[in-house]
């Protein structure tokens, strides 16, 4: 398989990079929030098997050093911190929860800066 | 339930504390009159958190800070000579609003009007046409606003003479505060909300368990347990005007796999870090009048209550670190925390907004706290202490 923006070892999750690379810790809630239940398991269940041999990959180096496939990367497994939560801990719940938590404005993550 | 617990649940600490155990009346909730009473009597004369110092990274910085119950606006710089100094932020012509900026880096701040500029220490340095004016130029310094810092967290006391040193006023918690993530953090990250509902209220939420197991059954589930169904504290302490409490922990909790990965790293790194003291990770300290710090090395977070209106507050949660992120793995753990904290904080909102809604209707002239909702209890009898101390002043 070709890839363009993902590292190569990661090249089976390209088809997710578009929407789940997402920059900033709020657009990456904004993702959960506007994922629909289908598309929100399509991609736990394409990044879970892969989450630590992908943070062991990056884990290589410093963020700050990360080329923009490991960046691409990096950003779509900080989606997956979401998208988790969604899936193993609000499970049946997620859509009603999702309207409480719309009131809730990320101003500032660490990951951003 | 552990024995600890059972004797907090039989043993209500009021009685020994002069707390009483009367119901508490309902209007101060959404009265305008008490609020505008709470403006004068404790927003404008306590301490206030308004900030962090890793906000003044670098001599020059400066952070702009709204304390909307005051109508106020405050500058706070980091001069050159590296001192914290807090100003109203006013120009002292005729009173525009000086910065408009949220932060930034800058020597000097020029009114945009007559473009009279300031000093980062407050000092007028140049006015156009100065000479035309009746007065000189050290009398339209900007007016200074106390601040003081404790665990690197920043406050502000909008009181000119404050009564009590920040240090005086915290207490013995002011040492404890020394030994919190926070006061090691060099990065944070924030999430915002605004509530229809009192400051009070919103607080209450956040310092009663009893709510849990029904407003938080799937985020909540380390908080209680079968052993604790409420997740009732292992303890309380008072120091007035603050108060804390020991928070519980569900020994049978099973953490999902991600939540497990990510908070056993969380704690990984905080010791790795060595500035955590793990013997304060369950403490959640209430400093009056609107702020919490909670202890924990994978949530490390503080929440400041901001009040707007008697039925119109805004709540600021920050989740405090130790450094930039060193790995992809540091990196995923302090993002998936947030997330999981602003999970268990959105639950609550609509629920306290429901209650705003029919305290304003009138219809209860009381509300009732349980032995386990002492930390509301006390809340409210150290308002009604300030507001009664400044009601007796101005009719002194």
């Amino acid at each position: 398989m070709s890839t363009q923006y993902l590292p190569k070892p990661f090249a089976i999750l390209e088809s997710f990079s578009q929407y789940w690379a997402a920059n900033t810790a709020a657009e990456r809630a904004g993702c959960r929030l506007n994922a629909n239940p289908q598309e929100r398991e399509a991609f736990y269940n394409a990044v879970n098997p892969l989450l630590h041999e992908a943070l062991a990959y990056l884990d290589n180096k410093a963020p700050r050093d990360f080329n923009e496939q490991e960046q691409c990367l990096m950003k779509m497994l900080l989606s997956f911190a979401h998208i988790a939560l969604a899936i193993e801990v609000q499970g049946p719940d997620e859509d009603a929860q999702g309207t409480l938590r719309r009131h809730m404005t990320i101003t500032r993550a660490v990951a951003d800066l | 339930m552990s024995s600890q617990t059972n004797k907090k649940a039989t043993m209500p600490p009021e009685e020994e504390l002069a707390l009483g155990t009367d119901p508490i009346p309902a209007k101060p909730y959404y009265c305008p009159d008490f609020f505008a009473l709470e403006r004068e009597a404790i927003f404008k004369r306590t301490w206030l958190q308004v900030g962090h110092m890793s906000e003044l990274p670098e001599a020059g910085s400066f952070i702009v800070r709204e304390v909307d119950i005051a109508n106020a606006s405050i500058l706070i710089t980091r001069g050159k000579d590296d001192q914290v100094r807090a100003f109203h932020n006013v120009c002292t012509h005729r009173g525009t609003q000086l910065v408009s900026q949220k932060d930034g880096t800058a020597a000097t701040f020029t009114c945009p009007y007559h473009a009279w500029t300031f000093t980062d220490k407050g000092d007028l340095r140049a006015a156009p046409d100065f000479e035309r004016f009746y007065t000189d130029k050290s009398q339209c310094s900007l007016p200074k606003v106390s601040i003081a810092v404790c665990a690197q967290l920043i406050f502000i006391n909008l009181d000119p003479t404050p009564t009590q040193s920040l240090q005086e006023y915290l207490g013995p918690l002011a040492a404890e505060l020394e030994t919190l993530t926070v006061a090691h953090a060099t990065h944070f990250s924030e999430y915002v909300y605004e509530i229809d509902a009192n400051w009070k209220l919103s607080y209450d939420n956040f310092q009663e368990n009893y709510h849990l197991r029904f407003i938080h059954p799937r985020s909540g589930e380390a908080a209680s347990g079968p052993d604790n169904p409420f997740g009732y504290p292992v303890k309380y302490g008072f120091e007035d005007p603050h108060r804390t409490q020991t928070i519980w922990h569900n020994p049978g909790f099973q953490p999902k796999p991600t939540q497990g990965f990510a908070m056993g790293k969380a704690v990984e790194f905080a010791l790795a870090s060595g500035v955590v003291n793990i013997e304060n990770a369950k403490q959640y300290y209430a400093l009056f009048p609107n702020f919490f710090a909670l202890g924990s090395p994978t949530q490390p977070f503080t929440h400041c209550i901001m009040p707007i209106a008697p039925n119109k507050s805004r709540g600021v949660i920050r989740i405090y670190w130790a450094g930039e992120d060193q790995s992809a793995t540091q990196r995923f753990s302090r993002e998936y925390n947030t997330a999981t904290a602003m999970d268990i904080h959105a639950e609550d909102r609509s629920v306290i907004e429901a209650g705003q809604r029919g305290l304003d209707s009138g219809a209860l002239k009381h509300i009732h706290f349980q032995s386990q909702e002492v930390l509301c209890r006390h809340l409210y009898t150290q308002v009604e202490r300030y507001v009664t101390a400044y009601q007796q002043e101005q009719s002194a």
